[in-house]
């Protein structure tokens, strides 16, 4: 019986060992595949994206970070590649127009969070791997979406106008009775980002916030890159921002300064290729160029934005581990309580001028 | 023969109806159904938005604001324009009355960019009219006196965008009038005002309601202003009220489509209200007689009327566009330029490296000049349609043909994207769809122009040809045309310069290979990059005011031929 036993038990034991082995090889014959799948992506496409002849990007990028990443990849694999830049909406409407007629001549679609969420869960995009998304945390991607670019939620000021000394040091500052008359933010039906604070600023501070932001009087512009130029021309000495805004300004001269905030929300554009791209393979070759280091630093480095791939290096711009603290937004609630937050707006910010 | 002809005319007429109601109707047939839509891919109908756009309490305080920027902005074009129309229509004024092309220059400008400049010259901190002012007058204010972020702003910028409308179609009533009626008033010892009061301006007023007519519609459907100067103000017009519903998250694109047809009860009213006020009264000048246009001698006055034609210029062209060509030179946006800012970088950007340039001028052109062609001849033959026939639904077609003005372009745009993005018909993805969008949307002023030309010409001398034995269609060239030949050159420019710098529907129809100019630089404008923006618009007005100027040398030959006929 003990034999019986023992030589059971040697066979379970080489059973496991071979059980535990064949998985083991198998995942890790899938993981080498997959990464032989992912290293070889650009081959294994530029012959093909070759022949499709060019490749159309759709992108609510600024116009200089899309002109720098066109001509990076035009440079680097000899493929014609064109930009369609358009407003956020308006692209996500275009989009959804020429899905609905088969007339889609988009192969890669570059749009602000949470739109981008929008149109995945319609099936517009389909999921895909790249070298470059490979280094990208978590975070940032999901199967089907990467995100390239991200802005956050600042506070900028001109200093011929705000002293050493007087400047806020966060978000509560500026509702601080001092600052009456001297504050600008994006008009809520315009601005994305002012919907975005408004959330933010009424989780962290409530309705008196608010009101008392209210009272100061803010002036207001069409979004915070409108209103960035008037800060440095001294038309307005404060305001809401992105932190992007602040080096850009500065490359050009102008007298500002600003941080941060703390916490700080973020906003971004994600990359996606559309699931039926007209020029798949082209489609496929120019995404993995976007998500790569070289690609993020083409696309953020004119902007002077901070790109999510940690190997990217953008000259003047911020990182981020500059940001301290994280504010995450809930798009799904920001989305149910927009309404809730128009009347805020109206009310205690607009209804204050 | 007699049937030929009346199978010739017949065809002709149905045709052009018929392409008339296709460019209208469908698209805002797409657009009623989007109204009714619960969302852009569903067949689901409601009446919801509706619903919450007429129990908006915000609404009503939009609808005042509105009114209330047309009523002031339209008050100042109409004396800017008539004044200008009839001192460089029918006197001597020095320089001007031999430079009829001038007061229009500011038509050649986008109207944001138009905003944009007086928002360099008078935002209330660092505008330059305002700086200089404070600098000359020694003033320790920070800010002031002017502020263009306020409702008097919103409205100066709109009378000036709107002026060279009502000039340029009273210059053309002007033009058609037989100096015979003045001569007599004068005979009868009416002096130079009187004469104006009592004979000149009745005369042309059907000049005159076409062009307040004409201004209330753009002034209603305007969005570029207001969205520059309207935003800082706190000031909301129903133009721009609709393109936030468009534009910005999270889109309500079936309200801005329930509030945009709502628009279209005011433009039929008012051309309901015009039609009244002309009523059944002849205001034919144009007979079987020929004429010269009389001209006034001002005498000791003509300096001064110059002066005042010269303060319009300064006003809308000289000052507006120095604070763009000064912008246009710096690194970013400041009323102080040191020569540590100043760089010609914008202009190496804007003209070698910015992809959209090259495209969109040649784009433009070629929509502009083959656009207003096309579209001048239709509107030509539907205003011979409704004021020359007895066919029936003339009337309607009159109403159907005022249907776009009402809507807003952006507005009107989503129902032509949806209209010929899908079968039978596709355009989408090419220049066809911009010019079709076009001819849609500013055909009405085509019909305007050539109608009024058309009411003032008697039908004695298409009738005298008919008699004599001449076709309809060797009437309507032979005779027709060149008698509303001012009309016609009008609207054909008018045409023109609107297909030049159309924006709001462009920005949403094109793609990158149909890009226009008023697209690359609005782009530059999101982005809020002033220098870029200046240095672009400068580029483009200079290449407008040089098209205009060569059309204008060209048909200045033609119309001197119209002058000496006898």
């Amino acid at each position: 019986m003990d034999k019986t036993n023992q030589n059971r038990r040697r066979l379970l034991g080489l059973f496991s060992k071979g059980l535990a082995t064949g998985i083991s090889a198998a995942v890790l014959g899938n993981l080498t595949r997959e990464a032989a799948a992912a290293e070889t992506i650009d081959e294994r496409f530029v012959a093909a994206a070759k022949k499709e002849g060019k490749v159309m990007f759709y992108t609510t990028v600024p116009i200089d970070g899309n002109v720098g990443v066109v001509e990076a990849f035009k440079k680097k694999y000899g493929i014609e590649a064109e930009y369609y830049r358009q407003a956020a909406v308006r692209m996500q409407e275009r989009v959804e127009a020429e899905i609905k007629s088969n007339q889609l001549l988009a192969d890669v679609l570059a749009i602000d969070i949470p739109l981008s969420e929008d149109l995945a869960k319609k099936g517009v995009f389909v999921p895909v791997e790249a070298p470059g998304r490979k280094e990208i945390a978590a975070r940032w991607k999901t199967p089907e979406l990467t995100a390239i670019r991200l802005y956050v939620s600042s506070i900028l000021w001109n200093t011929n106008l705000i002293k050493p000394g007087d400047e806020p040091k966060g978000w509560e500052d500026l509702a601080n009775p001092k600052y009456k008359g001297k504050l600008a933010v994006g008009d809520f039906a315009g601005s994305l980002t002012t919907i975005q604070w408004m959330y933010m600023v009424k989780k962290l501070y409530g309705v008196d916030y608010l009101k008392r932001f209210g009272q100061n009087r803010p002036r207001l512009f069409q979004s915070p890159s409108a209103i960035a130029p008037l800060v440095s021309a001294g038309e307005v000495p404060m305001s809401v921002s992105l932190e992007y805004l602040l080096p850009q300004q500065r490359a050009k001269g102008a007298p500002v300064d600003g941080f941060i905030g703390r916490p700080a929300f973020y906003g971004g554009i994600h990359v996606g290729v559309m699931a039926r791209a007209p020029r798949p393979n082209a489609a496929r070759l120019f995404h993995s160029f976007v998500v790569s280091r070289e690609g993020q630093e083409a696309l953020c480095g004119p902007l002077k934005s901070i790109a999510t791939n940690p190997k990217a290096e953008i000259p003047g711009a911020y990182k981020l581990s500059d940001v301290k603290e994280w504010f995450e937004l809930d798009y799904t609630e920001m989305y149910a309580q927009v309404e809730q937050l128009r009347n805020d707006f109206n009310t205690y910010i607009k209804g204050s001028l | 023969m007699r049937v030929r002809r009346i199978t010739l005319e017949g065809s002709l007429l149905a045709t052009s109806m018929l392409v008339v109601l296709v460019l209208i109707l469908y698209p805002l047939l797409m657009l009623l159904r989007r109204s009714l839509s619960v969302a852009a891919n569903s067949d689901a109908w409601t009446f919801q938005w509706y619903v919450q756009a007429y129990t908006d309490p915000k609404l009503t305080v939009t609808i005042v604001d509105t009114f209330l920027v047309l009523a002031g902005s339209m008050g100042i074009a109409f004396a800017l324009g008539v004044s200008m129309a009839f001192l460089v229509g029918r006197t001597d004024v020095p320089f001007f009355s031999k430079a009829k092309i001038i007061p229009v220059l500011p038509f050649l400008t986008p109207p944001f960019i138009m905003a944009i400049g007086w928002m360099l010259l008078a935002a209330p901190r660092s505008g330059l009219l305002n700086g200089w002012i404070r600098a000359l007058t020694s003033s320790d204010a920070e800010q002031g006196p002017f502020n263009i972020f306020t409702m008097p702003g919103l409205i100066w910028v709109m009378a000036l965008y709107l002026t060279p409308y009502i000039y340029l179609l009273t210059l053309s009533g002007l033009k058609n009038l037989d100096p015979t009626f003045e001569e007599a008033s004068r005979l009868a010892g009416a002096n130079v005002w009187k004469t104006l009061r009592k004979v000149t301006l009745p005369l042309v007023t059907p000049a005159l309601l076409s062009g307040l007519l004409l201004a209330f519609i753009m002034g209603l459907g305007q969005f570029g202003i207001p969205a520059a100067l309207g935003v800082p103000s706190n000031i909301q017009v129903v133009s721009t009220s609709i393109w936030q519903n468009i534009a910005n998250w999270p889109a309500r694109t079936e309200l801005a489509a329930a509030l945009a047809t709502s628009l279209l009860g005011l433009a039929l009213l008012g051309l309901y209200a015009q039609r009244r006020i002309q009523g059944q009264r002849s205001y034919a000048t144009v007979t079987g007689k020929g004429f010269r246009p009389g001209i006034t001698r001002l005498g000791r006055w003509g300096w001064s009327a110059s002066a005042f034609c010269w303060l319009y210029v300064f006003a809308t062209v000289v000052l507006p566009y120095y604070a763009l060509l000064q912008t246009s030179f710096s690194t970013f946006w400041t009323p102080k330029l040191t020569p540590s800012l100043f760089t010609l970088d914008n202009y190496r950007y804007v003209l070698f490296q910015y992809p959209s340039t090259p495209i969109s001028i040649r784009n433009s052109l070629l929509l502009s000049i083959g656009g207003a062609t096309l579209g001048i001849l239709l509107a030509a033959i539907c205003s011979w349609i409704v004021h020359r026939t007895e066919t029936k639904g003339r009337h309607l077609l009159d109403y159907i043909l005022m249907l776009p003005i009402g809507i807003p372009a952006t507005v009107l745009a989503v129902g032509l994207l949806a209209a010929w993005i899908q079968p039978p018909l596709v355009l989408y993805g090419s220049l066809w769809i911009l010019l079709v969008a076009y001819i849609t949307i500013y055909l009405p002023f085509g019909v305007r122009s050539t109608s009024s030309s058309l009411q003032q010409v008697s039908k004695e001398l298409e009738e005298a040809s008919r008699v004599a034995g001449g076709s309809w269609l060797r009437t309507f060239r032979r005779i027709t045309l060149p008698l509303i030949r001012p009309g016609l050159i009008t609207g054909w420019f008018l045409l023109f310069v609107m297909f030049m710098r159309e924006l709001s529907a462009s920005i949403l129809l094109y793609v990158p290979q149909t890009t226009v100019i008023s697209v690359a630089l609005f782009d530059l404008l999101l982005e809020a990059n002033y220098p870029r923006l200046a240095a672009l618009g400068t580029v483009i007005v200079l290449i407008s005011i040089g098209s205009v100027a060569i059309l204008h040398w060209l048909t200045r030959g033609a119309y001197t031929a119209h002058d000496t006929v006898q």
